[in-house]
């Protein structure tokens, strides 16, 4: 890929991730979901997924799953927020440029 | 090297941060190669790298939240601007937030960041330059005076071709008035012979003529260009003193 994914847009794209399961995820599977987009290597989310986290974008819970507690991530409402507002961005940021490699005029 | 023993170095590595991160952190990657199964246990691991490389990339994050803001995660794991590349940031920033600094705040920080080591780069560009300018002076200050002296020496050149044509052309003229009297006094042959002798040094004469202008006219305006884009190659982006 030639395009560097930023902090804030990989925050963007695992919050986008975890909000589809409404149930919650977890981190093997987010990885597997993120790497449908872009790529990641296996121990870049750890530190993004603790750190939103803690910033209280998800929240996490203990699930038992084959005999085993598995961790699941969850988007609180903050999370949602923050999400959105990403996402607003993003369409802003993508169509001016998709504007301006089509040729046409911005806005 | 398996996961157990990926594992174990893992929590000795990580024995320097707080209890509660290690425990995060381990409990993160053991459901990680569970939630694997065994038969992406070997991809995952050569993926992994290192325990070193993942414990680095868990301990710098938690740097970051007591204000190292230059590093970022990236999908090629964790990177620092500071040592590396400068990245480019997307720059969504300038709206404040419901409340939620986190990843605004500290993009907007690391964006900061970014244009101050660009700053520091250029002003390191310029101590080098001037220093490498100081270095090779003896090259280009003979080059420089290289060229000079060649102008200097096309300038008197020209001075000298026109003095010569301009003697060419009198003498021309004064053979070419003897000859005439010569046919006067009845000297047929001496007369033609001096005509042609005026016509051929007159001819000379503008040779001379045609030389000087043409340098004047387009050889040393050229020269003049060429300097000017070699001056441009050697300093790009900075107007010629002309």
């Amino acid at each position: 890929m030639v395009f560097n994914t930023g902090a804030a847009l990989l925050d963007a794209i695992v919050l986008a991730v975890v909000s589809k399961e409404k149930e919650g995820t977890y981190g093997y599977k987010i990885t597997q979901d993120v790497r449908q987009a872009i790529e990641v290597s296996e121990s870049t989310l750890y530190p993004v997924l603790r750190r939103l986290q803690k910033d209280g974008c998800l929240e996490v819970y203990d699930m038992e799953c084959g005999g085993r507690n598995r961790r699941y991530y969850k988007i609180t409402d903050r999370g949602s927020a923050q999400l959105d507002l990403y996402q607003t961005e993003w369409v802003t940021y993508s169509s001016k440029i998709t504007m301006l490699f089509s040729g046409g005029e911005l806005a | 090297m398996r996961k157990e023993e990926f594992m174990k170095r893992l929590e000795t590595l990580l024995a320097d941060i707080s209890e509660e991160e290690r425990r995060e952190a381990l409990s993160y990657y053991w459901g990680y190669f569970e939630d694997a199964g065994e038969e992406n246990e070997e991809r995952i691991l050569r993926e992994l790298e290192s325990p070193e490389k993942v414990a680095a990339t868990i301990k710098a994050d938690l740097k970051t939240d007591q204000g190292m803001e230059s590093a970022a995660f990236t999908e090629r794991g964790f990177e620092d601007a500071r040592f590396g590349q400068e990245r480019q940031e997307i720059n969504i920033k300038d709206k404040p937030v419901q409340g939620q600094g986190g990843a605004w705040e500290q993009a907007k920080q690391k964006f900061g960041k970014g244009k101050e080591a660009v700053d520091e780069d250029r002003t390191l560009k310029i101590v080098l330059i001037v220093i490498a300018v100081v270095l090779t002076s003896p090259i280009w200050l003979s080059i420089l005076s290289g060229v000079v002296s060649v102008l200097i020496g096309l300038l008197g050149a020209v001075v000298g071709f026109i003095g010569v044509a301009f003697v060419l052309y009198i003498t021309g003229g004064v053979m070419f008035g003897i000859g005439i009297g010569e046919f006067a006094v009845g000297g047929v042959a001496a007369g033609f012979a001096l005509l042609g002798a005026s016509l051929l040094v007159w001819a000379f004469a503008i040779l001379i003529t045609v030389l000087c202008v043409w340098l004047c006219g387009k050889g040393i305006p050229w020269l003049w260009r060429a300097l000017g884009k070699l001056w441009k190659q050697i300093f790009p982006g900075k107007e010629q003193a002309v």
